[in-house]
């Protein structure tokens, strides 16, 4: 297996005790068959204090990804092997690695494979050509995000509990399975019960974006978060239209006619 | 005979995806230029061996913008309405050979072993000259770029039904993205280099299978028309 561990690259060696001193380092797993690019996104990493464990096909992806648990992914989509597609796929569903963001870094730079990797979970998604330092403050403005909801713990309205340490929610007692996007959103709702989100406040304080282009993403995953909290704990998630969502604390329940 | 007929909507959606193809394969190489660039302007590339490092790359992937770009220009030929013309029973032997010819100094530089054997009373193929030649050559050059070096590349034609058919076997797997490699390849993730050879080939009514083990090596099949009433001892 081709995995390479990078602290030193272009002959120039971070001076890892200085960042140690100054921040945490930041594990980040970068996954792309191009090594020229690997060698590339490490150089600017390193600048960051970030230390990169690169591999360079899909199988090893999953494989290092369960085993190293990076503090998040960087993913290319067309790789041998296995594709980015299915790789993410299997890294949602281990319970290992399913809360890890990933940001999507491929040269496929259609709209529908953007949408496409958005709607299947993924934090962020960035075509070639891409500026290096733009990828480094997104990286940044990932880790940053994941972080906020780590460092709380646990936050309990009526029968929901979400578990911020281990990203995990239960409801009435019953585990629910969300990716990590699902879960912020629904942090993000449940931290301000009965109150309105708007629309580009939830995609700005769940995916990062600046504009709320993106809105198609937002339905898709309340839809999605409403279908797997099931009923009737799907009801506490609603909609406010031409406004945004918000989480109610105690809906209304409609009795049949 | 099983021939393929293209309407001007087959024409038009296999230009889009050629072209497609070329798009994506254009963004790789660019990024690293415009990456590599980015990162001497910052100044972080400070002593000279990095810095020579840091050329390398840009050289390699600007050569490999090239041959996207000659791959770009063999797409714009491939447009159905070519003269279709009946070519000898030695025209497949001369064109393997021009092939070989042409791409000398990469075979050359990559190590890879060329042998063809393309038996005498061969069938007389039908179609465009001009894009079988494109057929070959750049199937040819497709492998001797992907292939690891010092590979072998073998050329053997024999006869079928439906005419005359052209195995090409390598001793080494190709090297694809977005399939798992024991299966046979998508050809929509498939190169652009290898897609314009079975773009061209369908052209001119043939097909073209393709199977890829890590194993085993790769191995193409080519499936060529022969001319109505060829004198192929095998047709008549």
């Amino acid at each position: 297996m081709r995995r390479d561990r990078h602290r030193a690259i272009f002959g120039r060696r971070v001076d890892v005790t200085l960042m140690w001193l100054s921040r945490i380092m930041s594990h980040i797993l970068i996954v792309d068959d191009e090594k020229d690019i690997v060698d590339l996104v490490t150089l600017h990493l390193n600048q960051e204090g970030c230390e990169v464990i690169a591999v360079y096909n899909g199988l090893d992806a999953v494989e290092t990804a369960a085993r190293e648990r990076p503090q998040m992914i960087v993913l290319d989509i067309m790789l041998p092997g296995m594709d980015g597609w299915q790789v993410f796929r299997q890294l949602r569903t281990d319970v290992r690695t399913r809360s890890i963001p990933v940001l999507m870094l491929s040269a496929r730079a259609q709209a529908h494979d953007r949408i496409n990797g958005l709607e299947m979970g993924a934090d962020d998604y960035l075509t070639k050509p891409f500026s290096p330092r733009e990828l480094v403050l997104r990286i940044r403005s990932i880790l940053r995000r994941s972080q906020k909801v780590v460092m709380t713990d646990e936050l309990r309205v009526g029968d929901f509990v979400v578990d911020r340490q281990n990203m995990a929610l239960s409801v009435g007692g019953r585990l629910v399975e969300l990716t990590s996007t699902e879960l912020r959103l629904l942090t993000v709702l449940i931290t301000n019960p009965d109150v309105i989100h708007s629309r580009s406040e939830l995609l700005n304080g769940v995916w990062g974006y600046a504009d709320d282009t993106h809105s198609r993403t937002l339905d898709t995953h309340v839809k999605r978060l409403r279908d797997k909290l099931g009923e009737p704990y799907g009801t506490h998630i609603g909609t406010v239209r031409k406004q945004g969502y918000l989480f109610v604390s105690q809906p209304v329940t409609q009795t049949p006619k | 005979m099983t021939t393929a007929t293209f309407t001007a909507e087959d024409a038009a959606s296999t230009m889009q995806m050629l072209l497609s193809r070329a798009e994506v394969e254009l963004r790789t190489p660019l990024a690293l230029i415009q990456g590599y660039i980015e990162t001497l302007k910052t100044g972080a590339i400070k002593n000279g061996d990095s810095l020579t490092r840091c050329l390398e790359v840009m050289d390699k992937h600007s050569r490999r913008l090239m041959h996207v770009i000659d791959d770009i220009n063999a797409v714009a030929q491939l447009q159905p309405g070519g003269q279709p013309s009946v070519c000898d029973a030695s025209f497949l032997q001369r064109c393997l050979e021009t092939s070989v010819e042409r791409l000398t100094p990469l075979i050359e530089v990559s190590g890879t072993a060329v042998e063809a054997h393309i038996p005498p009373g061969c069938c007389e193929l039908k179609g465009d000259r001009m894009v079988w030649h494109l057929v070959f050559t750049k199937l040819l050059e497709e492998l001797l770029r992907n292939l690891p070096t010092n590979s072998r590349v073998s050329f053997k034609a024999s006869w079928e039904t439906s005419g005359c058919a052209l195995e090409v076997s390598c001793d080494a797997p190709l090297i694809t993205r977005g399939v798992a490699p024991e299966e046979n390849v998508a050809w929509s993730e498939a190169a652009l280099g290898l897609l314009v050879v079975k773009r061209a080939l369908e052209l001119n009514h043939g097909s073209l299978k393709w199977t890829n083990d890590p194993q085993q090596g790769c191995r193409f099949l080519l499936s060529m028309p022969c001319a109505d009433g060829c004198a192929s001892k095998h047709c008549r």
